[in-house]
């Protein structure tokens, strides 16, 4: 498969993945990028014994969480100032609130958040995290009551 | 605030509009590499060069005692050894790979950092025996040309500063070297519990 084709096809995904992980832009940016260095640098040994798309999240996740090495827990949990006081939250700022409150979670599940968020399937969540498909279903449903609970949180 | 937030329609409204032209990441992938190998070469380079010195070392001064012939071939294996434990080497050894399952992967790095934490510092303890034990056979042959006070002198001057480095220097590198490698091994023992909660 064509590099150009497949970087085109996951740019935002990745993207949105990191963003999910570290709801900081520049360091979302520099992490997909990183991960598009090593599918590049791997993608001939790339075997198809998983779909494209599982052996791209395998690595863009797998990118994301080595970062712990690197840092301490890093979830950026200041909103941007001018939106603090915001009363009728737009969309750009429920967009905002929302990455906010994915970074607050504990990293595997930021992880697991951001794949089902992607419209990933849960079978295909359960093959890029190595968990079941029940405890990914468990979990998804899980993580998605913390979310909505930190969102009304912050939103009211 | 709406009690039904439509997750998925927010998520997918974040996109990076500045998405960098394909060619950075491929010229980045080619630089990636490039350091790589130069990484290998420098390890390569390195015990080339410590192999040319003790050729060079035995061919120059022809010792006369097999003291001093085993005490070079200490101080070399023991600079091996250092360099071995500064961590570039032992991170080409024990590579993770990225492409494992989030399960898979996290064990395994959590394996190769314990391994890593033990390797770090056995062969840290391992280069001061061998590079003390090194120094003490290799100046045999030219202690025994000095008269007694420089015997004395010499090899009171090098316990001091093996004592220095056993029983102060080693001591601090292996508490620095743990101190780090525990941060990460219980930062990614944390992954692998939340995984399994």
């Amino acid at each position: 498969m064509v590099f150009d084709e497949i970087y085109k096809d996951y740019w935002n995904k990745v993207y949105r993945i990191c963003m999910g992980y570290f709801n900081d832009a520049e360091q979302a940016k520099d992490v997909a990028q990183d991960t598009f260095v090593i599918v590049f640098n791997k993608l001939a040994t790339f075997r198809n014994e998983s779909s494209v798309g599982t052996w791209i999240f395998r690595i863009a996740t797998n990118n994301c969480l080595r970062q712990i090495e690197k840092q301490n827990r890093m979830p950026k949990t200041d909103l941007p100032v001018e939106l603090e006081d915001k009363p009728e939250p737009d969309k750009e700022w429920q967009t905002k609130l929302l990455y906010k409150c994915i970074a607050e979670l504990p990293e595997t599940d930021r992880v697991i958040i951001s794949l089902e968020l992607e419209d990933v399937k849960q079978a295909e969540i359960a093959k890029i995290t190595g968990l079941s498909e029940t405890n990914i279903r468990v979990k998804v449903f899980r993580i998605k009551e913390k979310l909505s609970q930190k969102f009304k949180q912050y939103g009211h | 605030m709406d009690t039904n937030i439509d997750f998925k329609a927010l998520w997918a409204r974040a996109a990076d509009s500045q998405m960098p032209d394909s060619r950075e990441i491929i010229d980045a992938a080619i630089r990636l590499n490039i350091k790589m190998r130069n990484k290998m070469l420098m390890a390569n380079l390195c015990l080339v060069a410590s192999a040319i010195f003790i050729i060079f070392v035995v061919f120059h001064y022809h010792p006369a005692m097999w003291t001093t012939w085993l005490g070079t071939a200490l101080i070399i294996v023991a600079i091996l050894f250092n360099l071995a434990a500064s961590g570039n080497v032992i991170r080409l050894l024990f590579k993770s790979n990225l492409e494992d399952d989030t399960t898979a992967y996290l064990q395994h790095l959590l394996h190769i950092r314990q391994k890593q934490e033990y390797l770090q510092t056995t062969m840290l303890s391992l280069y001061f025996i061998l590079l003390s034990a090194g120094l003490a056979l290799y100046m045999i042959e030219y202690a025994l040309m000095m008269q007694t006070t420089g015997r004395v002198l010499t090899y009171g001057i090098t316990a001091i500063w093996i004592g220095f480095n056993w029983f102060y220097i080693r001591p601090k590198t292996v508490k620095k070297q743990r101190a780090k490698m525990d941060a990460v091994i219980s930062r990614i023992e944390a992954l692998n519990m939340q995984l399994l909660d």
